[in-house]
């Protein structure tokens, strides 16, 4: 395993035991890549915010389960992403009634000021274009830099899965954000 | 574009592929133009996308999320250093320790029943400490602990010996040890915080059939609960509450009326911190003439302080961890 691989086990191992430090060292070593899978996921500070607060009360909650076979980021990041897939669904459960204007393709100008400026709105709106498992993916994959096979650990999908949906959404991102032309042989990018 | 394509253009554009296999791999592309648009597509979006800035939490974010946890799993603040108390600064941390009924009636019960015992009839228990100022003589009524009947039945409680729920001493070598040890006469039982810095001594005097157990033992150990023990230990608390003197219910030498002792109990109550589960009145006394009440405070993760509050300047005065 690695150092921080290493780290992050004694760590957890600390905390069950109650040392109080030792939640403080993992929480401030993990927080921001939780926060930015999140937000990346969820589109939104606040959402993010919460999710990543859930994320961490699962992983210390669970603690004591946790198998240090894999690596402890591997898990926290399959419970970042299905804890940022609860949230997505509980998004759509309160769209019942939507808005009109919710059918409307995302708009990076609505986006709030921070988010303009950290989220890059380019990224951020061709990535609102992908389905919640395709971006996830893509997340993991290119923004977090794992490998396929760490992302097939952390989003428990075969690494087959994992390929296709990488490779798809690139293509999806590429037309939306309009710098790179797909191959000629699949106008659509889809396959 | 088959499943291998596809996996070639994967491997290239990660860089996974290298010596031969790299360059089977780039003279398949290379081959066909379809292969090399779709490489092309893969490694621009995957290059953008690497090269995007890391989300990074804002420090109110991180203070949000640090809050947030903690408040959900009854976890304390890492412990900081003890700030040298400023006059007439605020510490807000105990307004919860009086935030309960009891302590109202523990107040009022002191003033109407005044120092319960003595040292003249009583065991006397010394317990030496590093984290006492001064020297306190508390006098404990075993059987009321200063409270009055008529409090005790406001409290819907029935007048339970202290030890009764609180925390078990460390051992026999605690103070109820000590004390039973020790008959009528002074036992001094200085614990382990105590063996280097004795210069500090807190006297109980204790009736013969009771209240022995609820004498805390003070603890060396660092308490689980930091942030409410960095608290405690901010004495700052300094408003001199303006004493009315009551003839009746002079207490030592100082005297404090009811109507500052209810000032007092009104000034502190409101706020309850998460994890404080009980408060239990230990003994009352005096110290350096001024009544005061001793406290034990149980957390939920079972850690136990005791808290000296001189009832004079409404302020704590002494803060120490007790072990169970």
């Amino acid at each position: 395993m690695t150092d921080r691989a290493d780290e992050d086990v004694q760590l957890i191992n600390r905390y069950l035991q109650g040392d109080v430090s030792a939640f403080d060292d993992l929480v401030r070593a993990h927080e921001n890549r939780v926060f930015g899978i999140s937000l990346r996921m969820l589109k939104n500070r606040d959402a993010a915010l919460d999710a990543t607060q859930d994320t961490f009360l699962t992983v210390f909650r669970k603690a004591d389960r946790y198998k240090a076979q894999a690596a402890f980021s591997t898990w926290l990041y399959r419970v970042t992403v299905n804890t940022c897939y609860d949230h997505l669904r509980r998004q759509k459960r309160k769209r019942t009634h939507p808005l009109p204007e919710s059918h409307d393709p995302p708009d990076p100008d609505a986006a709030s000021a921070i988010e303009a400026v950290e989220v890059r709105p380019d990224i951020d709106a061709a990535l609102s274009t992908l389905t919640p498992e395709f971006r996830a993916a893509v997340v993991l994959v290119d923004l977090e830099g794992l490998s396929l096979e760490q992302a097939s650990d952390s989003l428990e999908v075969p690494i087959g899965t994992v390929k296709s949906r990488v490779f798809r959404a690139r293509r999806q991102l590429a037309r939306e954000l309009g710098n790179f032309a797909p191959p000629r042989d699949h106008p659509n990018g889809d396959q | 574009m088959n499943e291998n394509d596809r996996d070639l253009i994967l491997d290239l554009t990660e860089g996974r592929l290298s010596g031969p296999e790299a360059e089977a791999a780039e003279a398949r592309i290379a081959a066909s133009p379809t292969l090399r648009a779709e490489l092309a597509t893969q490694q621009g979006v995957h290059a953008t996308l690497a090269a995007a800035e890391p989300m990074r939490m804002t420090v109110d974010e991180q203070a949000s999320l640090s809050a947030g946890l903690r408040a959900q799993l009854n976890i304390a603040e890492a412990p900081t250093p003890a700030p040298v108390p400023l006059p007439g600064k605020r510490s807000r941390w105990w307004i919860p320790v009086f935030g309960l009924a009891t302590v109202a009636a523990v107040l009022v019960g002191f003033v109407a029943l005044g120092p319960l015992g003595s040292s003249d009839d009583a065991d006397t228990l010394e317990v030496a400490t590093d984290l006492v100022a001064e020297e306190t003589t508390i006098a404990e009524n075993g059987s009321t602990l200063g409270r009055s009947q008529d409090d005790l039945e406001a409290e819907g409680g029935s007048s339970e010996q202290p030890d009764s729920g609180t925390p078990p001493t460390e051992g026999a070598e605690g103070p109820a040890a000590a004390a039973e040890e020790g008959g009528d006469s002074a036992a001094t039982a200085p614990t382990e915080a105590s063996s280097d810095a004795v210069d500090e001594t807190i006297t109980y005097a204790m009736d013969d059939d009771g209240g022995e157990a609820s004498v805390p033992n003070v603890a060396d150990a660092v308490p689980p609960a930091p942030e409410l023990y960095a608290s405690l230990q901010r004495t700052g608390f300094s408003t001199q509450a303006a004493s009315e003197e009551l003839e009746d219910d002079s207490v030592g030498n100082e005297t404090v009326s009811r109507e500052d002792l209810e000032a007092c109990e009104a000034q502190l109550s409101g706020m309850a911190p998460p994890d404080l589960v009980r408060v239990e009145p230990l003994a009352t006394g005096t110290r350096g003439g001024n009544p005061v009440v001793v406290l034990l405070l149980e957390f939920v993760d079972s850690q136990y302080f005791t808290v000296t509050v001189d009832l004079t300047v409404c302020d704590i005065v002494d803060v120490a961890p007790a072990t169970p």
